[in-house]
């Protein structure tokens, strides 16, 4: 039995590609509300990760569990409380921003055109909403999954990279937008991102992931004052020298 | 010097695409070597088929002369094989009703003759497909009437000289054919045009089919391209939901872009071909004639046959899309599976129906020929091998979209096929 409060448990994951090592065995929980974060360089396993929560891939060894369900023995079950958005997410070019979150919503259920309202602040996207996806850039479009990902107000949203692509002004807006859905809504969060400044900002706890082993796991602030670093770019770069030697 | 850095950069990035050398040079070289093969052999079993071993002849004689006797003398003489070309050994038969052709010799038969003047018999065949190997009793017939033609005119000019006409020299008796099918009878050219409109109805659901696997494998490969798979695998939808629906669409745009072809074939025969309005309302009415015959539960059994087979096509063209990247890779292996579907489909139109259990099962069996061989079920009457292609047609239908929704449940979606190479495999092993 899980604890309350946890809303994913991450226990001993192992994930091969053929015989090639994604994930080396890593375990984490995340609390009810939480914002967590799994950062770490490219290849270090954070896709992976993802995907095994999002029920996308089945995990070599190991369980990952999301409100108490397993994401392969209860996928459809833990589907109807994730909402994932991949690192290189696209929407269907032919429809407009409204109708596609018209489309995720009524495939989830629930009161669609507040959802889609939310979502239409969220994105601040405007009367562009109204236009076809294919005139958006590529900003727009990540405001637009972005939005979309939060609206349903899932259990567990999981975000890999979510400001990847957009300009500062708007990540400022979608990282503020992630806070409030977390502390408004009670939405859980997993996240990854090799981005460590948005991560002190966003995370309530991060885990260090390399080369499919975490390295550390902890608030920013805790890190920082573990390794007696500034940042977390350096906590990083601490644990991967220390390991290296 | 830019355009030949140009050039080459565009070979390498070409030739180092494994699907451009699979679609332009392996398959090509397969597809035609395999369709010679199919070809080859739906040939030899429709000759084989056509060179029967009995046919049923009467003859009715309202002339009573020399050469009316002649005539049947030599008809005995050729009916046994090998005088004649087809092999088929002549049976004469006194009751034309128990008979599968009936040749009639007109009063003046022998007159005419004499008078060196061509004369005309009426042939008529009972036939039990209108296909090659259907409409042999006539063909065969025909072939002995021609022959026995040039054998009286020998006789006759070396008895009465050589002062004859080209047109008698060239065809001293003449056929006027009739084919009686499905107990409608229609002249021998209404059933031509029949048989060639029976191969325009097989061909057009092929279209269909052929359009449904390429739409569909295109809707996948945009999933793909447009990166938005992963966001519809991680819905809360059945798998088996995704692939209905796509399957649902994929089908109604097929038909819709068929009509559209239809239409558009219709124009350009009209403009191209206004004399064969009469030749296609002759095929017309020779279609409407025997259609009249069938049975509505065969209507049925052709329509559930075409759909089922134009949704196997859409799973099939949806799997193709699946497991390649992008439109232009999913559309080039829908066209192999258009190729497969018309392979496996077209042989069928030269090939008389089995009437054997066993044979039965293995043509009824044969994936994607469902629309051609019922429609050739129903049109001779035989239910029984309509039933079972719909039936397998069915099977295989249901089978294909729970291996679709279990590869849609796979990895292989997600992470493609993994080579083993470490460079490869970093690129999803983030």
């Amino acid at each position: 039995m899980e604890d309350a409060g946890v809303v994913v448990v991450v226990e001993n994951l192992v994930k091969y590609y053929r015989d090639i090592a994604a994930l080396k065995g890593i375990s984490f929980t995340i609390e009810e509300g939480e914002i967590f974060g799994l950062i770490g360089p490219n290849g270090a396993g954070k896709t992976t990760a993802l995907r095994i929560v999002a029920t996308l891939l089945k995990p070599s060894g190991g369980r990952v569990t999301v409100a108490g369900y397993d994401v392969v023995r209860e996928a459809s079950v833990v589907r109807r409380i994730i909402s994932y958005l991949p690192e290189e997410a696209g929407a269907y070019k032919n429809l407009t921003g409204y109708e596609y979150l018209k489309f995720i919503a009524r495939i989830y259920g629930g009161d669609v055109e507040s959802m889609v309202e939310e979502a239409a602040h969220v994105s601040g996207l405007g009367e562009k909403l109204y236009s076809r996806i294919k005139t958006y850039s590529k900003g727009m479009k990540r405001r637009l999954m972005v939005a979309r990902t939060l609206m349903v107000k899932p259990r567990l949203a999981i975000l890999d990279e979510p400001t990847s692509g957009i300009d500062v002004v708007h990540a400022l807006h979608v990282r503020r937008a992630i806070r409030e859905y977390a502390r408004r809504y009670g939405v859980t969060v997993l996240l990854s991102s090799h981005n460590m400044l948005e991560v002190e900002y966003l995370c309530d706890r991060v885990a260090m992931i390399h080369e499919g082993r975490i390295l550390d796991i902890g608030s920013p602030r805790e890190l920082r004052e573990k390794y007696g670093t500034r940042n977390l770019e350096e906590v990083f770069e601490q644990l991967v020298s220390s390991k290296e030697v | 010097m830019s355009l030949r850095v140009l050039v080459s950069k565009e070979l390498k990035e070409l030739i180092r695409e494994p699907q451009v050398i699979i679609v332009m040079v392996i398959l090509p070289a397969l597809m035609y070597g395999i369709m010679g093969v199919v070809m080859k052999a739906s040939l030899e079993v429709a000759a084989e088929q056509v060179q029967r071993t009995e046919m049923k002849m009467a003859i009715i004689d309202n002339d009573g002369g020399v050469y009316a006797r002649l005539f049947k003398t030599l008809l005995e003489r050729l009916g046994e094989p090998p005088a004649n070309i087809s092999r088929t050994h002549i049976v004469i038969v006194n009751d034309p009703a128990v008979a599968e052709v009936v040749i009639v010799l007109p009063k003046g038969f022998t007159d005419n003759l004499s008078k060196l003047e061509p004369v005309t018999v009426v042939v008529k065949a009972r036939v039990s497909d209108i296909s090659v190997v259907g409409m042999a009793p006539l063909t065969i017939t025909q072939s002995i009437v021609e022959q026995i033609g040039s054998m009286l005119a020998s006789l006759i000019i070396s008895e009465k000289g050589v002062n004859v006409s080209a047109r008698f020299l060239h065809q001293p008796i003449d056929a006027k054919t009739y084919v009686v099918f499905r107990g409608v009878e229609l002249a021998g050219g209404e059933a031509n045009m029949l048989a060639s409109s029976m191969f325009m109805l097989v061909f057009g659901p092929l279209i269909v089919v052929g359009y449904a696997a390429s739409i569909s494998a295109a809707s996948m490969g945009a999933e793909r391209e447009e990166k938005t798979l992963e966001v519809l695998l991680s819905l809360p939808v059945k798998r088996s939901d995704i692939v209905v629906a796509k399957l649902f669409a994929s089908t109604i745009l097929a038909l819709l872009g068929s009509l559209s072809v239809t239409i558009g074939l219709a124009y350009f025969m009209y403009s191209m071909a206004l004399p064969s309005i009469e030749v296609g309302s002759v095929a017309a009415s020779a279609v409407a004639k025997v259609f009249r015959t069938i049975d509505p539960t065969g209507f049925v059994f052709v329509g559930a046959s075409l759909v089922t087979t134009i949704l196997l096509a859409g799973v099939v063209g949806l799997a193709a899309g699946a497991l390649t990247q992008s439109i232009r890779g999913a559309q080039s292996v829908a066209g192999v599976v258009f190729f497969v579907v018309f392979i496996a489909a077209f042989p069928m139109m030269f090939i008389q129906l089995p009437t054997q259990p066993g044979q039965i099962l293995v043509f009824a069996a044969v994936p994607f020929a469902a629309p051609v061989v019922v429609l050739k079920a129903v049109l001779v009457g035989n239910i029984t091998v309509a039933l079972y292609a719909v039936a397998f047609s069915l099977a295989y239908l249901a089978v294909s979209i729970l291996v679709l929704a279990r590869m849609l449940s796979s990895e292989i979606v997600i992470t493609g096929f993994a080579r083993g190479s470490r460079g490869k495999l970093r690129a999803f092993s983030r």
